[in-house]
């Protein structure tokens, strides 16, 4: 059996398994053809041309389900039974975004129950956690429903997961502005961050909070932020996430916050020798916004060091940086 | 050049502070790590570290004759996974081969997966996931592809594409602030943007309605870290960031954006060890970002150029042939003084001592000779083909994210498109540069659309003969 055919089957299965009136004795596929209310339907055949490359080998009960599916599209029908059929169907193809679009129209024409269909999608997504149609899916469902009681703990469910999926995220900053749950955000943020300051999505999340939560300069967050930020970086000198995250707000900085903040880094620096990040932040500084003779030539003694030996994978970038900053110098 | 080929190459460091994100890293990085020693039990390292050719056609040819066992065939659409065996062929230049005339063109190919692709398209113009499925920008794109690699075997593949009917569905995804859905009431990221200016711009249909806004769209999405994300104020993402930079390259509007911070994030996501790419900060090295990642320097080449020093490369070069050797010796010796130094100091924090020592326990794996010289891009090109060639072969062909990792036509295709780019210079006067034997080199590639030069210069000509007989 083929690696395709071994995955066909398993979703088979799970599909069977989820009929709830069979639960004593194993329940048996019912061709759609063989089934009374599909009697009337006329199904259309997949056509690839004669012998198409690249054809995926798909069992009789996928074949035969497309090919319903395929004539319910064209006519159209919303009714019971279509709804079930795109649900059968998307147990087994569950990126096939026509089938959503065709379900939700469903859903919402017939009053469909849309908690169940929530806990569909996440048993779905179990499997799936980097399907974008299903995601998209819960959004539309969840629009409409106008419900979000359970999505944060679906989402801390599907963060043990992959803390760092996409879609999460995605997902997170879409549900937290659309119904304004900004409340428990920071503080949520802040726990996580404790457990893991290396996933990088957490500190994305918490420059989306403090930025959208309230109407404040970013000259106020950053004096907000700059304790809690050195405060992991001292915890772990090498990540990269912390630093970005507090370069991104010098373009922002007066003169006294840039001596604060030089004055921070350069003792950093002095106590982790090997460390790349206070090396690149100081050099920022210094040839871009406090630039004198001294300050550039240190930012040399930094940039070479980087480039030939520490770090030599950006080589060339530090090269390309040398050759700027001794260009700067000329000009003074 | 560092990582893995060099014997400088240093594991991620902990800092002494233990998280799900550190353990993930450590255990990728160890599996790397064997991975490039079996090169090193190799006396010729030159001979031994090259791409499986044979093992990787026979994978492609395999899937165009049915596909079986890639486990994305059910999740992904026909013109994807046409697109993805094609492209990959075509880089190995299989698509030029008597082989392939023989077992394939000879016996209808061409015309055959012309005619499943245009099963795949919608009469209201677009391209499904395969038949009667309604249009979607993604398989839009690779079914355009397709038909451009297709297109040098039989110039008249371009016109299966009702371009009419294909710039009234692109304006239909188009929204008002200028990003696209993928598909009616779907969702809009930098991916659509960029699949339909890519498809607008290869069929010659990227007219102003098509365009507009979309650029000032697309800088909205770049984020604090540098990169771009799949929307505004999502994270900075590999993906995302070659999306948003090709399309602005199409638009001719790369001057939108923050060319500085972009170029900061980039350079630091090639990885110290594995010479790979990742595509955030502090996730895993993955094969597909080399080209996701790496292909992304190739369009500011230029721009970078007119910024600064026309000559900055030359100089590059002359000095490295120059000061090859010496800098080896000079190292040595800069070394040996900074550790007497370092043991004046009495305040060696402990995290340094391990540090130390973690450089000592890398065996040298030094076996590069030779000057490799440079393409001109800001990464490290040949440390990314050290981890493409030693890391993400599947010995069953095909080729993969990382070691351990299965093979699938996603991974083989990205990483095909990555090597290319390293190797290849985008200016004409550059020679390749070609980690191991020169039978490594690949077919040369158009970044914009990522399909080889060969196809996009075919489709350029199929519109020359159109326009000139108009």
């Amino acid at each position: 059996m083929t690696e395709n055919q071994k995955i066909l089957q398993k979703r088979e299965e799970e599909l069977d398994s989820d009929e709830e009136q069979n639960l004593l004795q194993k329940p048996k596929w019912v061709p759609i053809s063989k089934r009374k209310e599909w009697e009337d339907v006329e199904p259309i055949t997949q056509k690839d041309g004669p012998k198409p490359p690249c054809v995926v080998n798909y069992s009789d009960r996928y074949k035969e389900t497309m090919n319903y599916f395929r004539a319910v599209l064209r006519s159209e029908e919303i009714s019971e039974r279509t709804l079930k059929l795109s649900k059968e169907l998307l147990m087994l193809s569950p990126s096939y975004s026509v089938a959503y679009e065709f379900r939700r129209n469903c859903l919402f024409a017939l009053n469909g129950n849309l908690k169940n269909e929530l806990f569909l999608i996440e048993k779905l997504l179990d499997r799936l956690p980097k399907n974008y149609q299903l995601w998209h899916h819960r959004m539309k469902c969840v629009e409409k429903l106008n419900d979000y009681s359970n999505e944060m703990d679906f989402l801390a469910r599907m963060m043990l997961g992959d803390a760092k999926n996409y879609h999460v995220w995605v997902y997170r900053i879409w549900l937290v502005k659309h119904f304004q749950l900004w409340d428990n955000e920071l503080e949520f943020i802040e726990g996580e961050l404790e457990k893991d300051h290396l996933n990088n999505s957490f500190w994305n999340y918490r420059y989306y909070v403090v930025t959208k939560s309230k109407t404040i300069p970013l000259e106020t967050i950053y004096e907000q932020e700059f304790e809690f930020v050195f405060g992991h970086i001292t915890k772990s000198v090498n990540n990269e996430s912390p630093w970005v995250y507090i370069m991104n707000f010098i373009k922002i900085l007066n003169k006294e916050q840039l001596k604060v903040l030089h004055d921070k880094v350069d003792e950093l620096r002095k106590r982790h020798r090997h460390s790349m990040w206070p090396l690149f932040c100081l050099f920022t500084l210094y040839t871009k916004y406090l630039i004198t003779e001294e300050n550039l030539d240190n930012a040399l003694t930094f940039a070479k060091y980087l480039g030939e030996r520490y770090d030599q994978t950006r080589k060339k970038y530090w090269e390309k940086q040398i050759k700027i900053v001794e260009k700067q110098k000329q000009n003074l | 050049m560092a990582s893995c080929l060099h014997k400088k190459a240093i594991f991620t460091k902990h800092d002494q502070y233990y998280s799900r994100t550190f353990f993930d890293q450590q255990g990728v990085e160890r599996r790397i790590k064997e991975y490039f020693i079996l090169f090193a039990e190799n006396e010729n390292f030159h001979q031994k570290i090259k791409l499986s050719r044979n093992l990787h056609k026979k994978y492609l040819l395999n899937s165009l004759k049915g596909l079986s066992e890639s486990n994305q065939a059910l999740d992904a659409s026909i013109p994807w996974l046409i697109y993805w065996t094609l492209h990959s062929l075509d880089i190995l230049g299989v698509l030029d081969s008597e082989e392939f005339a023989k077992e394939f063109i000879q016996k209808g190919f061409v015309k055959k997966a012309i005619s499943t692709l245009s099963w795949c398209q919608s009469k209201d113009g677009g391209f499904g996931g395969g038949h009667l499925q309604l249009p979607h920008l993604a398989p839009t794109y690779a079914a355009t592809n397709s038909f451009a690699i297709l297109s040098r075997f039989d110039p008249t593949a371009i016109s299966v594409i009702d371009r009419k009917k294909m710039k009234q569905f692109l304006l239909k995804m188009k929204n008002k602030d200028g990003s696209f859905n993928l598909h009616e009431n779907g969702e809009s990221d930098t991916r659509g943007a960029y699949c339909a200016l890519s498809t607008a711009h290869l069929l010659q249909i990227d007219d102003q309605d098509v365009t507009e806004n979309t650029g000032k769209w697309i800088a909205t999405c770049q984020t604090y870290e540098g990169g771009f994300s799949a929307r505004p104020w999502r994270e900075a993402h590999g993906g995302y960031t070659f999306c948003a930079i090709a399309a602005l390259s199409i638009l001719g509007e790369l001057d939108k954006i923050e060319m500085e911070p972009l170029i900061d994030w980039l350079a630091h996501k090639q990885m110290r060890f594995s010479g790979g790419f990742q595509g955030r900060i502090n996730k895993l090295v993955d094969g597909c970002y080399s080209f996701w990642q790496g292909g992304v320097f190739s369009f500011f080449k230029d721009y970078l150029n007119e910024q600064t020093n026309q000559d900055i490369f030359k100089i590059y070069q002359i000095e490295q042939e120059q000061t090859n050797v010496k800098d080896e010796e000079k190292e040595i010796k800069e070394e040996k003084e900074e550790k007497e130094k370092e043991k004046e100091e009495k305040e060696i924090i402990e995290e340094e001592k391990e540090e130390e020592e973690e450089e000592e326990e890398n065996e040298p794996l030094d076996w590069l000779e030779g000057n490799y010289g440079s393409v001109n891009l800001l990464f490290d090109e040949i440390s990314l083909q050290g981890y493409i060639l030693a890391c993400c072969q599947d010995n069953r062909g095909g080729l993969m994210d990382k070691p351990l990792k299965g093979r699938d036509l996603y991974h083989t295709c990205y990483c095909l498109s990555g090597l290319s780019c390293s190797q290849n210079n985008l200016s004409k006067e550059k020679n390749p540069v070609v980690l191991g034997l020169e039978e490594n080199l690949v077919n040369k590639i158009d970044p914009i659309h990522n399909i080889t030069e060969l196809a996009s210069n075919s489709v350029k000509k199929y519109f020359e003969n159109l326009n000139n007989k108009n």
